[in-house]
């Protein structure tokens, strides 16, 4: 297996990482690898009561989020298999979309990113050689580039999705309990 | 033709995509020239393959390998997962071959700084700050490690780079032979492709810089980013010479090399001997960015 490679040109070109964006799975590809059995998904929203949310705050140790919830129930004919939950959460340097597919039995099927996108307008420690290099770059060199696709060193953060994840899992839980899905 | 299809005429030229969350971070891979189908059973057993890494390799998980070593006794010898056995034979390699730079043996420290959980069941074992993963254990046949001396082991300098490396080989198995697996940052561009990576700017981290087109090559970083905070989960004194830089990226074919070539380049930076001959074996290639911002190939 041959190896290479290239070194790309020299220039002070710099990339505007919020240009990086990944389109991974729509929600409906990601309710159907949860639950690849469903007929059909009912799309359905809920929101958490103030004892719900607190609820859900002394299970997981997280605050609670009180949002209005995006999900699709999984069907198969019309027996219920599951919820599929949709959120979102800012990573290190970035908006994170995903979800969380979770079978009647309350055990987790699947957890699918369906994008991220870099997150601007965070404050960052501007170095004085830094603000010299975005001078430079107002000429030709700043560029939008669709070829270059992947970062290395970019260290996204998966703490506040797995937060997030079991703050879902808890949510789901306390829903089934009190009858409200 | 190992249970996968025919060639396909319907095979898509697109890449696909997909996405979980896996080793502290964010797995994605990419295939081109598949369709749905083949994706989807080739990603759902690379995702497996890696989350079975995970488990194995974790400092976290308290039915880990690196947890029973942890709490066993000097002299004992008992069967590990392969992959935890094939990953600590390599770390063997690196930390002989950079002198001990690479070690994998400091999680002691790490769970000092609070960084690493404590992974002791009872309070008999103390931490040990050993000298390296050479006298703490033995690798012997069958996937069996013998304890020479009780060891706190933190493999997380390799093992992602390891479990890149598998998800690539799991992908191929299953008739994904094109694409790109990138976990956090370490990343293998494999099959007929030539893939452009950039590296992030860590004064800057919402800005990056194209380092390289890789053909069939792995990319690992290792860097501190003034907003975030990453400073501190790599123990060793820097020499001088590598304090001159905040971010160190090795090329590499093995993505498990070159994640752990960026700790040796961290510590020593790129200037001795001994490291551009370690370059030289791995057939590794490094990027280091300055203090400065400016990009030095190697």
């Amino acid at each position: 297996m041959k190896s290479a490679l290239v070194w790309l040109p020299a220039t002070a070109l710099v990339v505007m990482a919020p240009a990086y964006a990944g389109q991974y799975a729509t929600a409906d590809e990601a309710a159907r690898r949860a639950f690849p059995e469903a007929t059909s998904f009912k799309e359905s929203v809920f929101q958490l009561t103030a004892n719900e949310l607190r609820l859900v705050s002394e299970a997981t140790g997280l605050p609670a989020k009180p949002i209005l919830w995006r999900a699709m129930i999984a069907l198969n004919a019309d027996k219920p298999l599951g919820i599929m939950v949709f959120d979102g959460v800012i990573g290190k340097f970035e908006l994170i979309d995903y979800a969380v597919g979770i079978g009647n039995d309350g055990k987790i099927r699947n957890i699918e990113i369906l994008a991220y996108r870099e997150s601007h307008g965070y404050e960052v420690r501007l170095p004085a050689w830094r603000k010299q290099f975005v001078g430079k770059t107002k000429t030709d060199k700043l560029r939008v580039s669709e070829d270059i696709a992947s970062i290395s060193g970019a260290t996204m953060s998966a703490t506040h999705i797995t937060d997030g994840v079991r703050r879902i899992v808890s949510t789901v839980d306390i829903l089934r309990a009190s009858g409200r899905l | 033709m190992n249970g996968l299809e025919p060639a396909d005429a319907t095979a898509s030229p697109l890449i696909r995509k997909r996405a979980k969350p896996l080793l502290g971070t964010v797995v994605e891979i990419a295939v081109c020239g598949v369709n749905d189908a083949i994706f989807i059973r080739a990603t759902d057993a690379a995702f497996a393959r890696v989350e079975a890494i995970h488990r194995a390799m974790s400092f976290h998980e308290s039915t880990s390998d690196l947890t029973a070593i942890a709490n066993a006794n000097a002299g004992q010898v008992f069967s590990i997962s392969p992959d935890t056995w094939k990953t600590l034979a390599l770390a063997l390699k690196m930390e002989a071959h950079s002198n001990g730079l690479f070690n994998p043996t400091i999680a002691p420290e790490l769970v000092k700084r609070g960084i690493l959980p404590s992974p002791i069941h009872n309070h008999h074992h103390h931490p040990v700050q050993s000298g390296g993963l050479k006298n703490s254990i033995a690798l012997e046949e069958d996937f069996h490690i013998r304890i020479q001396s009780p060891a706190w082991i933190d493999l997380g300098g390799i093992a992602k780079g390891y479990a890149v490396d598998e998800a690539v080989a799991t992908l191929a198995k299953h008739g994904a032979l094109n694409g790109v697996v990138n976990a956090g940052g370490d990343l293998r561009v494999f099959g007929e492709i030539e893939h452009a990576v950039s590296v992030r700017i860590p004064g800057a981290p919402h800005c990056v810089l194209p380092v390289a087109s890789l053909h069939n090559l792995s990319c690992a970083t290792t860097a501190r980013y003034y907003s975030a905070d990453h400073e501190g989960s790599i123990v060793g004194a820097r020499s001088k010479a590598a304090a001159n830089y905040d971010s160190v990226s090795v090329m590499a074919p093995s993505c498990a090399v070159a994640d752990a070539l960026t700790k040796v380049l961290w510590l020593g930076g790129p200037n001795s001997i001994e490291i551009r001959e370690m370059l030289l074996h791995f057939k590794a290639n490094a990027a280091l960015i300055d203090l400065a911002g400016v990009l030095h190939r190697l």
